[in-house]
């Protein structure tokens, strides 16, 4: 699954799922790791432009690394408790240990195609790779 | 990585494979497992383990293991108590997932042209799936009472018989549960799930005894051939995947104040006796509380469905027993020559105490804990019991699956589930699905062969094989 900011890959895990998220910048990272968080629970739903729900996402970790799985896990709570696939991210802040975001989303009425329990840090490492580009690897627990 | 054979179907990682363990890793498997074990990420993971603070005699992996996240799936780890650590991630983010095994008096031979049925039956009472809950909706106020009483809620509000509870570990309800260290969040999660199964490898199994191994004890567990009986395998939903993640993200943010560095934030931990160790052991044991709950509900609801089908004189539906292999519980262990408390984490591991265990049911004393090993749909499940050497050998711990081997996607890639569902269904097999994409990634072939787990646990003595139970009817999300 690619897009034009972010190339999203789903790698092989004996359980779970792995994806892994390539971008040129740490926030466009954190965003395409958003879309492909919610192409697994629905995929295609966030196809639909009509985004009537917001909230707002405030965040702090011990770094960018954690701040993307702390950001992704509260997002996922919020989709699980509401209901709301959050398909868009408007970043305000993104330092080294704090996030500030708006999240756009819409209620999902007919459940989710799959269940993720939690977003992990395992393998979780923000870093550079060889073509220069961010790069981060999540597994999700299923 | 090169393996050590110490004895049949006993393997080690020695203490000096890596710079940081402070134990060696042990890993149980029949030498069939091996490559399976060895083919991801799991002993990597145990080596990881073993770098825990305060942990005790080896880490220890069961021959269904595979790879996780920080913990391996199958692993057991014990840590010195009080000051030795706890790990939100050795219990896993299923907090209490365990199994319960129901006995009817019912014989195959009688009732088999009504599995399909009754697995329809099942699914209309048993709400499965994704996203959806239950038909149990509570407050705030009675989500607390389910987290402080576990099963006895449901006993309370007529959801089962009070004798149930002398056959559930721990009479389902842990007394350290404290409620307040659970988040709202988590509350929110789980306020509507009660009585549900979820996704996954979750499951509601109608199944035949076709052989008993163990006469004595299938006697005392109630158990005879031809007997049909139900398991259920489900946990704490997302009421427990919340405690996890919260307390994983707490713990990654304070375990540097203790001195604690470890080479994946996954196994984030502190010390048991800390503030935020004793708030994470109230949380869980809270968590598993509501799981308890919901496998009792879940039983009232098979005995609902059952009732439905063979009416109300089929006879008694009573639980042979139930058991976690998600949790971490206070225990004491004899640790070279020496009783200790210890820490006992347990991460897609089942307790198995052996004989004498006080807390089993009289009739089960002598014999020993019930265990129960699911396989996959298709293929067999096994009742065992716990034994002297568990208790010697893997801290009353052993094997809780068949272990996946495949993963959910190339699962999908290989299984067409229309013809698989087909093919069961002319065993007398009898699958009641979400969704065909759900049952592809559970097909037999995405997990071990169970009969070389199960043979491996019994051969190393950490669990003796009672009976074998064969599908009918198969409720998944």
């Amino acid at each position: 699954m690619n897009d034009d900011l972010a190339k999203i890959e789903f790698i092989g895990h004996t359980a779970d799922v792995r994806m892994q998220v390539s971008a040129a910048s740490p926030e466009e990272v954190l965003k395409g790791a958003l879309r492909g968080m919610n192409h697994l629970i629905k995929p295609g739903f966030c196809d639909d432009s009509s985004l009537l729900i917001s909230t707002d996402l405030r965040i702090e970790s011990v770094d960018r690394s954690a701040l993307i799985v702390d950001a992704l896990s509260e997002i996922l709570t919020e989709t699980q408790i509401r209901k709301v696939l959050f398909c868009e991210m408007e970043i305000q802040i993104f330092q080294e240990i704090q996030l500030s975001a708006r999240l756009y989303g819409r209620k999902i009425h007919d459940g989710f195609d799959e269940d993720l329990k939690a977003v992990t840090y395992h393998e979780a490492q923000l870093r550079k790779n060889q073509d220069g580009d961010w790069t981060i690897t999540i597994i999700f627990d299923i | 990585m090169e393996l050590k054979k110490i004895k049949d179907c006993l393997w080690e990682i020695p203490k000096s494979y890596r710079k940081g363990m402070k134990v060696a890793g042990h890993v149980y498997a029949m030498e069939e497992l091996l490559p399976a074990l060895t083919k991801d990420r799991s002993l990597d993971q145990l080596a990881n383990v073993a770098m825990l603070p305060g942990i005790q005699m080896a880490a220890i992996v069961m021959p269904d293991a595979h790879e996780g996240y920080g913990f391996p799936i199958g692993g057991v780890a014990a840590t010195r108590y009080p000051d030795g650590v706890i790990s939100p991630g050795g219990i896993g983010y299923d907090i209490n997932c365990g199994v319960r095994l129901l006995r009817t008096d019912l014989r195959y031979r009688e009732v088999s042209k009504q599995m399909e049925a009754l697995s329809k039956a099942l699914y209309d009472h048993i709400p499965s799936g994704m996203g959806k809950g239950g038909n149990v909706k509570l407050n705030m106020k009675e989500v607390n009472k389910v987290l402080r009483d576990g099963a006895e809620w449901a006993i309370t509000n007529h959801f089962g018989l009070p004798h149930d509870l002398e056959f559930t570990e721990s009479q389902g309800r842990l007394k350290p549960a404290d409620h307040t260290k659970v988040s709202d969040q988590a509350k929110k999660r789980g306020h509507d799930q009660l009585g549900t199964i979820g996704s996954g490898n979750h499951f509601v199994e109608v199944d035949r005894i076709d052989e008993i191994y163990d006469e004595e004890a299938a006697r005392a567990f109630g158990l005879f051939p031809d007997q049909i009986v139900v398991l259920i395998h489900t946990g704490s939903r997302g009421l427990g995947h919340q405690v996890a993640t919260d307390y994983l993200r707490l713990m990654t943010n304070v375990m540097a104040q203790y001195g604690i560095s470890l080479p994946d934030r996954e196994l984030a931990c502190v010390p048991f006796n800390s503030i935020e160790g004793k708030d994470y052991f109230g949380a869980m044991c809270a968590a598993a509380n509501f799981a308890w709950c919901n496998r009792q509900v879940i039983t009232h609801e098979v005995r609902r469905a059952l009732s439905q089908i063979f009416g109300r004189s089929m006879g008694p539906v009573d639980v042979v027993y139930d058991v976690a292999h998600n949790i971490a519980k206070v225990e004491t262990h004899t640790i070279e020559g020496e009783k200790k408390k210890v820490i006992v984490h347990r991460k897609g591991a089942t307790r198995a105490f052996g004989p004498g265990f006080e807390e089993l049911p009289e009739i089960y004393r002598a014999i020993g804990q019930p265990v129960f090993i699911p396989g996959s749909m298709g293929t067999a499940s096994f009742v065992l019991a716990g034994t002297v050497g568990s208790m010697e050998a893997s801290f009353g711990s052993t094997c809780h699956g068949a272990g996946r081997a495949m993963s959910r996607r190339a699962a999908k890639k290989v299984v067409d589930a229309p013809s698989l569902l087909n093919e069961l269904k002319e065993k007398n097999i009898h699958i009641q699905a979400g969704s065909y994409r759900g049952a592809a990634e559970e097909a037999p072939v995405a997990y071990k062969d169970v009969d070389l787990v199960v043979e491996t646990v019994h051969k190393a003595g950490i669990a003796k094989k009672v009976a074998r139970l064969r599908p009918h009817a198969v409720i998944k999300g």
